[in-house]
């Protein structure tokens, strides 16, 4: 199809604000997860060699090379892989987990496709996108911890996305670890004992130093 | 005699597609999904979305990946994949990117329970053709 008389007559970032959130200029808006429209939107540059590499970071979501994801079902934790290309659809309600990224098992109403892009060229980054529907009323999202040795829930907070928004997310998140962190009773599995790592949040740079080691750990 | 726990279905956890398969849609949960590719020799695919009465392409500029929200009720149309113009009443998240000398495509349509509900068919130019709502 050919459309030269009623093409737009000006390049498209001349008229389309933030056209592309993938652009230099536009990304860093993505950093952390920012709703738009009917999703929710994070970006992730892949630049980090290993975990201890995290303590000169100061802004949010850099993801480490070696880094694992887990997931829990029928069978108990299963890791499950991030191919080159891949499009990976975590269906709602699978409790699931990035190590080294954020120190909680995240367990949402709305299905999340997470799409790994590898180099377009040598010398840019890999990346990691994340696009997730966003909650309607009625929609949550929880932050969990399961006994590290039985799978058992030992711990579990609940945000209601859906009905009060997005923008009290972090906060929730921050209080929700600090208070699981609070007591070693609340990482105490009630079923074999075993008394778990704490947890910690996104930010590294809200880290205290327990929870910076702990980030190296799991 | 089946035991209740094998009577019972497992959950899906997740599944998997890949930009590099050409599998067309996949409707599941929330979304629904269509990857593909183009080698270096063929033509590339080219989103256009029209708005204000005009049509707007929507092309890498640079080696950067292109990731663009296509709002609901927006038609667009991508060249040399299909020859209409669609309407969805959500959202779609358009994704091109470039690897060893190939091209990758991938559309998200969806997010919203329910939702893609009702899709229509374009025919764009000085006149819009439209088909029923489907």
């Amino acid at each position: 199809m050919l459309y030269a008389d009623i093409r737009v007559k000006e390049p498209i970032d001349k008229i389309a604000e933030d056209w592309n959130y993938l652009h230099e200029n536009v990304i860093q808006k993505f950093a952390g997860f920012r709703p738009v429209g009917d999703n929710i939107y994070g970006i992730r540059a892949v630049n980090l060699e290993k975990p201890s590499d995290v303590d000169g970071v100061t802004g949010a979501f850099n993801l480490v090379k070696t880094r694992r994801n887990f997931e829990i079902g029928p069978e108990g934790v299963i890791q499950v892989p991030r191919t080159p290309l891949g499009v990976h659809i975590n269906v709602a309600g699978t409790p699931h987990r990035t190590e080294f990224l954020f120190g909680y098992w995240h367990v949402n109403d709305k299905d999340e496709i997470i799409i790994t892009l590898p180099p377009p060229e040598p010398h840019l980054p890999s990346y990691l996108l994340i696009v997730m529907g966003f909650p309607r009323e009625g929609e949550t999202d929880r932050m969990a911890w399961y006994c590290e040795e039985c799978t058992n829930l030992v711990f579990m907070r609940e945000h209601h996305t859906g009905l009060v928004g997005f923008n009290t997310f972090w906060r929730w998140e921050r209080a929700a670890v600090s208070e699981y962190n609070s007591d070693v009773r609340n990482r105490t599995c009630p079923e074999c004992g075993h008394v778990n790592k704490i947890g910690y949040c996104a930010f590294p740079a809200r880290d205290t130093p327990e929870e910076r080691q702990a980030r190296t750990l799991w | 005699m089946a035991t209740q726990a094998e009577r019972v279905p497992k959950p899906i956890l997740n599944y998997v597609r890949n930009l590099a398969d050409e599998m067309g849609w996949r409707r599941q949960g929330n979304y629904a999904i269509w990857c593909g590719s183009r080698a270096r020799n063929e033509l590339p695919y080219v989103l256009h979305e029209f708005v204000d009465g005009a049509v707007m392409p929507v092309t890498r500029i640079g080696p950067e990946p292109v990731l663009h929200r296509i709002p609901g009720g927006v038609p667009h149309h991508v060249s040399h994949l299909f020859g209409f113009w669609h309407v969805a009443d959500c959202d779609a998240v358009w994704l091109e990117t470039a690897h060893q000398g190939s091209l990758y495509y991938s559309i998200l349509l969806g997010g919203v329970t329910g939702r893609p509900s009702r899709n229509e068919c374009l025919w764009v130019g000085n006149v819009i053709l439209r088909t029923p709502t489907h």
